[in-house]
């Protein structure tokens, strides 16, 4: 079946999008990745004077030498009479849109391996009928069918999934982009949006931001060397480039170095650039044009006839919208924490690709899939959270594992549901629990009790834990899993990474105790069995530290502990000679035949205790019911 | 959810008004079979799908981390660059007098490098002399001339290059303009 595709048709930059499995990803531009805006080409077309025409990357390469004959921006022309006139023909501003449509098409087909005939186009919010005509008659010159045209926030509000949402929502789309700031203020309800306002500035964006860094860099060369680096067209475009790097580096790291060897030469020798630079200081180059943002923002609430706080989401679009500075502004501004985890360069194409399924209803009810906000998981041996379902999860899916018992002749083990990010158990949320009996009474480790979670379609999560042996069965359904606010999500995933190397610490002790406690079981297991083996004073000794183990699990003392583990290995090693000496002559007994190779004979013990080895079971054990108590 | 609550309602209203058919009881449990059926492959298909988001996701992980070592071999043979220059460093600090010797030396760590890349599929990218190609080259400015053709590449101002035939930097190049 031939897909349809979203197309975010842009003034500076156009890409486009389609549906696979489920969800939106971006169409590769012919040229390929890693030029210039990654996914994305520039809206350039351009003829040569022998009568080639050009598309994206290419035209824009030869724009310096073809000024005449290259068009950019055709779309601020649209749905007027205007017409680019180059050497001696003349184009209306559809049809050189169609051209990049044409462009769009070919490079999805080649991607897709499959007819693209139908698609959906976005504009902006403020286009009027006949600008929105001329869109869908550029699609329609391209040989594209368009379904429909669609504003670019709406679009914005897709790709992030807002139509889902069950309540009405008054959203703010703050879309800056290379040359153009568009704020449009959009209400939803029943996944219908309607767009309040509009407001903009068409001369502010990150192209500006670049011109101000550059020129900060120069004059300081300037004024370091005396050479004025604006003359060579190298240097510029080096110092662009250095520039574009240090601001995008600056969105995560505070400081960061510009360093242009051989940038210029005088007739003292070669110059070298090199100039560290910090967040604060781009921040403060960048001050002026931030605050530009300001009045654009309060007139398309005002416009909506709203305030500020009435405002429930904010949705960024564009590059120049990952600053933290500008992120920082606008959320200063509105009072409320941006939308997160779309990329801001892509979500009006994504957007587009997810209205083109819609309509064709080919995946409506897919697009309900949700994720799990956080980890699902229960609590193990030592308040450990063991997690069965990692966040980011998509929904429904089921996920088993086979745990067992912590104490001899344990009978029955608590399952206790947690949820969230923390190693353990007692700093996440407890969602619920419930006790699995009647398990027979055996050796610690050996029954093997499976626990599933479900979550279906609907976010429910039923936990149940199966006795593998008797077939004996418990669940739990938990309805709700706390319905938790995206401010209270976010606090526990930073907070678990916040606290990652205390709670691995914390872990790793548990780990170590957990350890101790089975190496000491298996010591006295094997004592028992083949304590008359070794000698009077041996058993003395492994009982001696056997003993001092056990205090220091008690103590809780983890050096301690640790010694003691080594110590009672090296003592028990006589022990454990006996062991095997025992089970190869078992063997050769059984075999009736000289075959004592075989020294890991099934029946040893190993020397480093019962570490769950047998499939399936993981190292991970259920606490005491008694313990249990305490909690 | 609240969807389902709404369908229920619905279903609930639709009962109200509608009709009583009558319906053979084996048909009846016919209908009940498949619309038993139906949920259940609604519920496999809802799976099936996240299956394959999670595996999506799981791919993208693995990947990220692939990228992550891919790099190893190359980055090994950078270090023994990183080395060259580190001593061609250390040894212009000395200030010796030897400059021949020394530019000997920087030029062999450069012919190490550019063998390395070549070794890795990166090609630099023909400009100087050529006729101006959009697809590799791009003009930064342009100098008017009588004797060079029409948009000839003139000057190279940055090397362009090809990895494994695919354009990862072009040509920065200065272009003619013939004037008559």
């Amino acid at each position: 079946m031939a897909k349809v595709i979203g197309i975010d048709l842009g003034t500076s930059n156009s890409a486009a999008a389609v549906m696979e499995g489920g969800r939106p990803v971006i169409i590769p531009s012919a040229e390929g990745a890693g030029v210039a805006s990654g996914k994305a080409f520039p809206s350039y077309v351009a003829f040569t004077k022998d009568g080639q025409k050009l598309v994206g990357e290419p035209a824009r390469r030869q724009a310096a030498i073809n000024a005449e004959g290259t068009i950019q921006a055709a779309k601020r022309k649209m749905g007027s009479d205007y017409k680019f006139k180059v050497y001696g023909k003349e184009y209306t501003p559809q049809q050189i849109s169609a051209f990049i449509l044409q462009k769009i098409k070919q490079d999805a087909e080649n991607y897709l391996g499959d007819k693209v005939e139908e698609v959906v186009i976005t504009c902006p919010a403020y286009f009027d009928d006949n600008q929105r005509q001329a869109t869908k008659d550029a699609g329609e010159i391209a040989g594209l069918k368009v379904l429909r045209i669609i504003n670019e926030p709406t679009a914005a509000c897709l790709a992030y999934g807002l139509e889902k949402s069950q309540k009405e929502q008054k959203i703010m789309v703050f879309d800056l982009g290379g040359g153009t700031l568009d704020v449009t203020i959009m209400e939803m309800a029943q996944g219908v949006f309607e767009v309040k306002s509009t407001s903009g500035d068409t001369q502010l964006g990150g192209t500006d931001m670049d011109n101000v860094l550059i020129e900060y860099i120069a004059n300081q060369f300037k004024r370091d060397t005396g050479i004025d680096l604006k003359n060579d067209k190298m240097a510029v475009q080096r110092l662009r480039e250095a520039a574009e790097k240090a601001k995008v580096e600056l969105s995560s790291t505070l400081s960061t170095d510009i360093n242009l060897p051989f940038i210029t030469a005088d007739a003292t020798g070669p110059k070298h650039l090199t100039m560290p630079i910090n967040r604060a200081k781009l921040e403060e180059l960048v001050g002026p044009i931030v605050n530009k943002c300001r009045h654009p923002m309060e007139q398309a609430i005002n416009d909506a006839k709203l305030t500020a706080k009435e405002i429930d989401r904010v949705i960024m679009v564009g590059g120049p919208t990952r600053m933290p500075v500008i992120q920082q502004f606008v959320e200063d501004f509105v009072g409320k924490k941006i939308e997160r985890g779309v990329d801001p360069m892509e979500c009006v194409a994504l957007g587009a690709a997810v209205q083109a399924a819609i309509i064709k209803g080919d995946v409506k009810d897919v697009l309900l899939l949700d994720v799990t906000p956080l980890s699902l998981g229960i609590e193990t041996l030592g308040g450990v959270n063991t997690r069965l379902i990692e966040r980011n999860t998509t929904i429904p899916t089921r996920k088993a594992q086979v745990f067992s018992t912590a104490a001899d002749n344990q009978t029955a083990v608590t399952i206790r549901v947690l949820q969230g990010e923390r190693q353990m158990a007692n700093d996440n949320v407890a969602l619920g629990s419930f006790d699995l009996v009647g398990i027979p009474a055996a050796p610690r480790g050996v029954p093997q009790i499976e626990v599933a979670f479900d979550i279906d379609a609907n976010g429910i999560v039923h936990v149940a834990a199966k006795d593998l042996g008797t077939g004996k069965e418990q669940s739990i359904r938990i309805s709700a899993p706390k319905k938790l606010s995206k401010e209270e999500i976010e606090k526990m995933v930073k907070d678990a990474e916040k606290f990652a190397a205390e709670d691995t610490k914390k872990k790793e002790e548990v780990e170590t105790i957990n350890q101790a406690d089975n190496l000491a079981y298996a010591t006295e297991k094997s004592l028992k069995d083949y304590g008359d083996k070794v000698s009077q004073t041996e058993r003395a000794d492994i009982e001696a530290k056997l003993n001092d183990l056990k205090t220091a699990i008690k103590d809780k003392n983890v050096d301690r502990i640790k010694k003691g583990m080594e110590d009672l290995t090296k003592a028990s090693h006589k022990l454990a000679e006996e062991i095997y000496k025992n089970a190869a002559a078992k063997q050769k007994e059984q075999q009736g035949q000289a075959g004592g190779q075989s020294q890991q004979a099934n029946e040893a013990p190993k020397e480093d205790a019962p570490k769950g080895d047998k499939e399936d079971i993981i190292d991970a054990e259920f606490k005491e019911e008694d313990d249990n108590g305490k909690k | 959810m609240e969807e389902n609550k709404k369908n229920n309602h619905k279903a609930e209203e639709a009962r109200k008004e509608a009709k009583t058919v009558t319906v053979l009881e084996a048909d009846f449990n016919k209908i009940k079979e498949q619309a038993l059926k139906a949920d259940e492959y609604w519920d496999k298909l809802l799976r099936l799908q996240a299956d394959y988001d999670n595996l999506r996701k799981r791919v993208e992980k693995e990947k990220a981390d692939f990228v992550k070592f891919a790099n190893e071999e190359i980055i090994a043979e950078l270090l023994n660059v990183l080395d060259d220059l580190e001593r061609a460093v250390d040894l212009a600090e000395t200030k010796h007098q030897d400059l021949p010797a020394f530019l000997k030396g920087v030029e062999m760590i450069l012919a190490h490098l550019y063998e390395l890349l070549k070794e890795n599929g990166i090609k630099p990218i023909e400009a100087l002399g050529k006729t101006f190609d959009p697809n590799f080259h791009e003009a930064l400015m342009q100098v008017e001339d009588k004797d060079m053709p029409d948009h000839t590449v003139m000057e190279e101002l940055q090397k362009g290059y090809l990895l494994n035939d695919r354009v990862i930097r072009t040509s920065k190049v200065k272009v003619s303009k013939k004037i008559n």
